[in-house]
């Protein structure tokens, strides 16, 4: 009996370990082009077995000293994407997290260590120690570490000093963030944000130009060294697409005293996105009433440029909301994002916010249509859909057990404090979010059979159920009649149209309301990345979309008669409840007049985020480019373009996602 | 009061004068410019846009919707098709304060980007006497107003009843020998004392088609002493719209070679011209 279950669990264990392996070499073999075989002898992964202890700690240690250091763009890189650590079956990773760089690069071991010393918590106390013993082991080798180059010598022999003492020079404090960041990576978490760069850095940059260290110029090459080293791993650093990394970097707004932030290094990493147009790492800017006339203009030339960078993020609206929610007010000045655009507060949350299935938002009605249930009403209905809705909400949001950091712990305050590591019970906030897909399309189906149905009554509830079931085999009519470009859709800044957006986002938000992850309430989104992934197998819905078919993305419209002008008039309009803040963005594709009177696009921006957008993302493609591109790559090997939440090559991209962006760019197009 | 006569309101216009404009397509004009990029401001009120690509009748999708449908022998008028096959020209009839309303939606852009409302068509002087109590709303409200037109009112009593209300004139010269009139020029030149002598802000823009010489636009131009001239390339993008409205479409498009020519003749003869891309 014994012995049967140790073998059961033995068989389990290996047949994870066995599955992890095929699934990393599968993903280096699809990313990087890499023949499978070879991708098998040479990643090596550490099963971490129980992740938070002084045993994880040790394997982390091993894995970290054995991992090769890169010595490339004027910096050392310890990031090592062939060895793996892998928590157990069943825990969920930490993801989208951005460290608090600023205490980092001010960090002192020795200091952490005193404070540890104190910590009463003996397997986190030891935990902790081993791993930043782990980390000294690791800055030694690199220290002694064989580099040609004398810039890479200076760099090496700055280990271990850098860990136990503040920066003196923004090549220093470059340095140290990009060490600690590369540990990070190698502890298993993804999507690592870099966080408020201009805030940070900027000490640094003045000190050193003051003190004639450096200028402008040679500034401009470090940042721009430093984001080539990071986006130098691009696709081991990607989790679905190449490209999704989450390595943004933050500009703007307000700081700690609540004055904009609008420094040198604000214009400084504008300008090398501008210049470099690479996709990774991306910028967000964080706007409000003050920001700069001439940020916006330097932000709009860099989308201009085609990097897809920066997002543009409504922090007073987002503030707002997160206050409402339940985050402090005075820590709201330092909010961040997880990778995409999903509200955090740096060095405080250990908030994931994309860790469930998104809520499919075309799924109650499309079951309310496939029961059969007579609706006299179109009201009758409408109750249904929304109860559906709810339950689908309130269905996908499910308690998890997530991995441990020791990593994130050492720089967050309250971890040291508590005794407790990051993601159990350490951090101040550990919300959890969600997101809403296919809200657009739900809109849409909805308008239709209130108009088709119960209105005009042209369309039955039996034919809808048709459509559904045969995929509109035998009612193309139907479908063209649902898809119609007629001007009450989701997009349009009609009375109608906002009340049934408002209306439906109120119930989600209501169901949320009442549900926790993890003893916590949970945040959602109308943002979702899944538009692709997660239609692949849904059924037809009653706007005219094909089972299969992607839905639409975030607060877009899916009609070639609304532009942008009404688009970000709607986005505006929307009542954001408290918890709807995980990311609401407007994606568009700039017309090409915008591109052409850029002077004059900034203040329809400047005037849109006064009203009420959320958050914005452009992208700046014609349709015949982007056709062109699909049909001949090597014409277009830095074609840049913004996907989700983040940048990418055109060229990176599975076909299905050229395709949808190319739909996207038509429709956009005309209107 | 009669209605005013809109086919389109098109917000975040940017080459429609200074700022960020909202721009308001009226119908009618004496002209019927074969290259006009909004041939719909030509046709009466009651004409639609007819897309015969979402007639499920001629694409040859065989449906119940069809029942009754003037195409298929029936009654009801292609107009109504539930499909949306015809979109009218015209704009619901709207009243002055319902337009205001809605163009004054973006009064804080057109604050903040010097911008404002823009009348153009079609000939805005057509409908110049309903339009004034819609103008004295914008007045009030403190919002800049300009106007996209041919300027050619024979009596001048339209360009003299707006007169006040117009902040930015925008002058469509019609030179093309297409567009040949035997009064023009001394149409225009009566018209442009009256809008000099006002000192309001005065742009001209032109159309290039390679039917336009050299020495006779020169010798216009200095007719109507123009020195300063935002040309347009004749594109063909309105393609569809003609065949929707049924019109026959001939593409004007000039060769990049004779505009480029053009170009450079008109800046040879002191004439500052840019060049208006859309």
């Amino acid at each position: 009996m014994i012995k049967n279950t140790i073998k059961k669990a033995l068989k389990l264990v290996i047949s994870y370990r066995l599955r992890m392996w095929r699934r990393e070499c599968n993903r280096m073999h699809k990313f990087l082009n890499l023949p499978f075989w070879g991708c098998m002898f040479r990643i090596k992964l550490y099963v971490d077995k129980r992740p938070g202890s002084p045993s994880s700690a040790r394997l982390f240690n091993k894995m970290s000293c054995k991992a090769e250091v890169r010595a490339r763009d004027n910096y050392l890189y310890p990031f090592d994407p062939f060895r793996k650590r892998i928590p157990p079956q069943g825990t969920a990773p930490l993801a989208s997290i951005t460290p608090d760089y600023g205490l980092i690069i001010k960090s002192d071991l020795d200091k952490i260590k005193e404070r540890l010393e104190r910590c009463a918590q003996s397997e986190f106390r030891e935990t902790m120690l081993l791993t930043i013993n782990g980390i000294e082991r690791k800055a030694g080798h690199m220290s002694r570490g064989e580099y040609r180059d004398g810039r890479y010598r200076r760099m090496a022999l700055l280990f271990p000093d850098i860990l136990h003492r503040d920066c003196d020079t923004l090549d220093e404090a470059l340095q140290k963030l990009l060490f600690y960041n590369a540990l990070f990576w190698q502890a298993g978490h993804f999507h690592n944000g870099l966080g408020r760069l201009d805030l940070i850095l900027y000490p640094y940059y003045r000190n050193d130009v003051k003190r004639g260290v450096i200028d402008r110029e040679k500034a401009k090459q470090m940042l721009m060294d430093f984001c080539h080293i990071l986006g130098s791993q691009t696709p081991f650093k990607s989790v679905t697409l190449i490209g999704d990394t989450g390595q943004y970097i933050l500009l703007g707004g307000v700081d700690k005293d609540g004055v904009t932030v609008d420094n040198e290094l604000t214009h400084l990493f504008l300008e090398v996105f501008t210049e470099m147009r690479i996709p990774d790492p991306k910028v967000i800017l964080r706007v409000n009433a003050s920001t700069p006339k001439e940020t916006w203009k330097e932000a709009l030339r860099c989308i201009m440029n085609g990097c897809g960078s920066p997002l543009l993020m409504n922090e007073t609206l987002i503030m707002r909301n997160m206050v409402e929610f339940g985050y402090d007010k005075e820590d709201v000045w330092n909010v961040g994002t997880s990778a995409c655009w999903e509200p955090l507060i740096i060095g405080k949350s250990s908030d994931q916010n994309n860790p469930f299935l998104s809520i499919l938002a075309c799924e109650p009605l499309n079951a309310a249509i496939r029961s059969g249930k007579d609706y006299p009403t179109f009201e009758a209905l409408l109750v249904d859909v929304k109860k559906g809705l709810v339950q689908e909400a309130q269905k996908i949001i499910k308690d998890k057990e997530y991995d441990h950091s020791p990593l994130m712990s050492m720089f967050m305050t309250e971890c040291l404090e508590k005794g407790k590591d990051f993601s159990h019970g350490g951090s101040k906030y550990m919300y959890q979010g969600a997101q809403l897909l296919g809200l657009p399309n739900l809109i849409n189906s909805i308008i239709n059979i209130k108009e088709y149905v119960y209105d005009k009554r042209i369309v039955s509830l039996d034919d809808c159920r048709d459509i559904i079931k045969r995929n509109y085999e035998e009612h193309e009519d139907l479908r063209q009649l649902f898809g119609g470009n007629q001007d009450r859709k989701f997009g349009k800044a009609s009375q109608e149209v906002l009340a049934l957006t408002d209306d439906i986002i109120e119930v989600v938000s209501e169901g949320i309301g009442k549900v926790t992850a993890n003893g916590n309430p949970v945040k959602f989104g109308l943002s979702s990345p899944n538009y692709i992934e997660q239609a692949r197998s849904f059924p037809a819905t009653l706007d005219g979309r094909k089972a299969g078919e992607p839905f639409a993305v975030h607060i877009s419209p899916i009609s070639s008669s609304i532009d942008i002008s009404e688009v970000m008039d709607f986005a505006s309009s929307i009542d954001y409840p408290a918890n709807c803040l995980n990311g609401n963005v407007v994606d568009f594709i700039l017309p090409s007049a915008y591109q052409k009177r850029q002077d004059k696009f900034v203040d329809i921006l400047m005037d849109a985020f006064a009203k009420g957008v959320f958050q914005l993302q452009l992208n700046v493609l014609d349709k015949k480019t982007l056709i062109d591109a699909k049909a001949h790559p090597e014409k277009y090997p830095t074609l840049v373009v913004r996907v989700w939440g983040f940048s990418t090559y055109f060229n990176d991209l599975p076909e299905e996602y050229k395709d949808n962006l190319i739909a996207r760019a038509e429709t956009y197009e005309t209107a | 009061m009669r209605l005013l006569e809109i086919t389109s309101i098109q917000r975040g216009c940017v080459y429609d004068g200074h700022g960020v404009r909202t721009t308001i397509f009226l119908k009618g004009c004496p002209f019927s410019c074969p290259w006009c990029c909004n041939p719909e401001t030509q046709k009466g009120s009651g004409d639609f846009f007819v897309d015969n690509g979402r007639c499920l009748r001629l694409t040859g999708i065989s449906s119940p919707l069809c029942d009754g449908c003037e195409r298929n022998g029936g009654q009801r008028p292609l107009s109504s098709c539930p499909v949306g096959v015809c979109t009218p020209t015209t704009l619901t009839a709207m009243d002055v304060r319902k337009l205001a309303q809605e163009v004054l939606q973006d009064k804080s852009l057109f604050i903040s980007s010097g911008g404002g409302i823009t009348l153009s068509g079609g000939e805005p002087l057509l409908q110049a006497k309903e339009l004034i109590p819609f103008l004295d709303i914008i007045r009030q409200e403190g919002v800049s107003i300009a106007m996209e037109t041919t300027l050619y009112d024979k009596g001048m009593d339209r360009v003299k009843l707006l007169l006040p209300f117009i902040d930015e004139w925008i002058v469509d010269l019609k030179l093309q020998k297409e567009n040949y009139r035997e009064d023009y020029l001394g149409i225009m030149r009566r018209n442009l004392e009256i809008l000099r002598a006002s000192a309001k802000d005065i742009c001209f823009r032109l159309v290039y088609v390679e039917s336009l010489k050299v020495d006779e636009a020169l010798t216009a131009l200095a007719s109507l002493e123009v020195n300063t001239l935002e040309l347009i390339k004749c594109h063909g993008l309105s393609q569809s719209k003609y065949q929707k409205l049924g019109m026959d479409f001939k593409d004007y498009t000039p060769s990049e070679e004779a505009y480029q020519k053009f170009l450079e003749a008109l800046n040879a003869n002191n004439i500052k011209t840019t060049q208006l891309s859309v």
